[in-house]
């Protein structure tokens, strides 16, 4: 684990990719001393559709609401959707596709063909409905995102442990009378570690972007700032035709770098990984 | 040369999914509202004769398996029931009407983002490490993680409000045309946007996986012999290495569809757009509940089918595959 560590941080991809990922965790962490105003804190006391200014750094929304507070508070709820959901998500595909990859037989027969149905079935659609009998709340969002999450991270752990299931130390432990459980923990959970990691991470990108497709048309947390919520609030409100820029490419920046970033130290784990698979 | 068992062993898995889509449509709304008959027929928005026309239509005074298999005919007959925001059209004649502008959107951006992305994946492979190559990867990325709906705001903010060359919403002009010339340059006008959104949003992936499977065919040994042979660089290039690059870009076309169905419903809402997409958005802003089923249906059963016309081209191309 620290070898890859180590590997990761040679790499210039690896590199931005943190440094942009730290820059918006700190941004989350700080959010109190970077912005100006509270998240609604000029709500109905400034002027609406403000133009960008010293004042409000992104001028002001429908409301007359600080948008650059709006912004740097929704730094929060979206790193934490997407935190949490890639965490939970990761966790359900690594859980299935080891029972899928150790076990075979029925348990994998089931598991495979859901991911293939769940493949075929149109999501985002799917995602709206959910999203919308379940009513708005981060932890919906969260749900819908887990639902659909684990598909891709079960899929390739099935295929790595059914070829790590044939190496001979697993074989050697059978030998020794480790039990099924132990196997899968002990010798197998350790060689997907780090593409569980790879996935975490790549979740991330999956997850801000269902957050803010949810949020942009109104099945949000009705309360949390979100960069989403903002893009929402520039269309309904018509941002594009009164020419207020900022308002619309700001968020949309946001949520593109943070993915691109996650996308970045993502592909450079699964990277490595394969190669010192190639090399076994 | 069509692989008929592969044919069967997807259309069945295909028809599975069908019915599993169609079984969570029935589900969630009954589970999250409760009374099936607030989902389909009790809204004050329609005349009592018409809720209880709607009630013994849907058997929703009966038990919950009556309800399910008066559901599975009526959704096969497209009878949705009455919209509860237009009544009295009905739902079907909503999407009958909706549902051309939608297949007309994605229809076209998916053959545009193709083309697009099997050259310039053709031609970054070989050129590789050149300056379209990289450029190729960082738009792929960048193109992934921007959201559609954001990129479609971009698109009106420049090109239709800072230099006015589009319009910004709808798919027609309020006018009478003169004629059916006049009536598709109008319509192709008005879609140029919502067709250009997708289109930057899909090509560059396309484009990536081309490269990829192309940088693994031009390493074969074939391909080294036909150069020693001295055949022409097109046909080596697109008879050779393309020719046998392009499966994975047909698998990805399949998996994207029900993405970029997705992505459709979101630059549709942006345009203001008359398919699918803004159907759904009014009638969750509506409580149109009768219109969400009847749609997320439609779009299902338009997924699938394009899944198994990908896989029918798929086993055209590919004789070998097996499943």
């Amino acid at each position: 684990m620290s070898d890859t560590l180590k590997e990761l941080l040679r790499r210039n991809d690896v590199l931005v990719g943190f440094t942009i990922i730290l820059f918006f965790a700190t941004i989350a962490v700080f959010a109190d001393y970077i912005s100006p105003y509270g998240y609604r804190e000029t709500m109905f006391s400034e002027k609406p559709f403000l133009e960008p200014s010293l004042e409000h750094f992104l001028g002001t929304d429908q409301w007359g609401d600080d948008l650059f507070a709006h912004l740097i508070y929704g730094t929060r709820t979206v790193l934490f959707v997407a935190l949490t959901s890639a965490v939970i998500s990761t966790f359900i595909g690594i859980i299935a596709g080891l029972l899928a990859g150790f076990y075979g037989g029925v348990i994998d027969e089931v598991i495979s063909r859901t991911i293939d149905i769940l493949l075929i079935i149109p999501i985002i659609p799917l995602q709206i409905i959910l999203a919308y009998y379940l009513g708005p709340s981060i932890w919906n969002i969260i749900l819908v995102i887990v639902l659909f999450g684990w598909i891709t991270v079960a899929r390739v752990v099935r295929s790595q442990v059914l070829s790590i299931k044939n190496y001979s130390y697993i074989e050697a432990a059978r030998s020794l009378g480790a039990s099924n459980a132990r196997i899968m923990f002990k010798h197998i959970l350790p060689g997907v570690s780090s593409l569980g990691l790879a996935y975490v991470v790549l979740n991330i990108s999956n997850a801000i972007y269902t957050e803010a497709a949810l949020s942009f048309i109104g099945l949000g947390d009705p309360i949390a700032p979100s960069w989403g919520k903002m893009l929402n609030y520039a269309y309904t409100y018509g941002a594009f035709t009164k020419g207020l820029w900022a308002w619309i490419i700001v968020p949309g920046l946001f949520i593109m770098l943070l993915s691109i970033a996650t996308i970045m130290v993502g592909n450079a784990i699964i990277d490595i990984y394969t190669r010192r698979q190639r090399m076994v | 040369m069509v692989n008929t068992r592969f044919l069967v062993s997807r259309g069945i898995i295909l028809l599975v999914t069908y019915f599993i889509a169609i079984t969570l449509n029935f589900i969630i709304p009954r589970l999250m509202v409760g009374d099936p008959t607030t989902v389909i027929a009790a809204d004050l928005r329609l005349p009592p004769e018409a809720r209880e026309n709607l009630i013994r239509l849907f058997g929703l005074d009966k038990d919950i398996f009556t309800q399910y298999r008066e559901y599975l005919v009526n959704t096969l007959l497209l009878n949705f029931g009455y919209s509860f925001d237009k009544y009295p059209t009905t739902v079907a004649q909503l999407i009958v009407e909706r549902l051309p502008w939608t297949v007309f959107l994605v229809g076209t951006s998916v053959a545009i983002a193709i083309v697009l992305g099997f050259i310039l994946g053709v031609e970054a492979a070989w050129r590789r490490g050149s300056m379209l190559d990289n450029l190729l990867q960082w738009t792929a990325i960048s193109a992934w993680s921007a959201p559609v709906f954001w990129i479609a705001m971009i698109l009106i903010l420049v090109l239709a409000y800072y230099l006015n060359i589009f319009p910004t919403t709808s798919a027609e002009s309020a006018r009478l045309y003169s004629s059916v010339f006049d009536m598709i340059v109008d319509r192709l006008w008005h879609s140029a946007l919502p067709i250009m959104t997708l289109v930057i949003s899909n090509f560059a992936i396309y484009a990536l996986t081309m490269r990829n499977a192309m940088i693994e065919v031009l390493e074969e040994d074939y391909m080294r012999l036909g150069e020693a042979k001295g055949l022409p660089r097109n046909t080596l290039k697109y008879g050779y290495a393309a020719r046998n690059a392009i499966l994975p870009m047909v698998t990805l076309i399949a998996l994207s569809i029900a993405t970029i169905f997705g992505g459709a419903l979101f630059v549709e809402i942006v345009f203001s757009y008359p398919g699918l997409g803004t159907l759904i958005y009014d009638a969750l802003n509506a409580r149109d509940y009768p219109v969400i089923q009847g749609t997320f249906y439609i779009i299902t059963v338009a997924v699938i089918l394009a899944n198994f016309i990908a896989d029918i081209t798929y086993s055209f191309l590919d004789p070998r595959v097996k499943y």
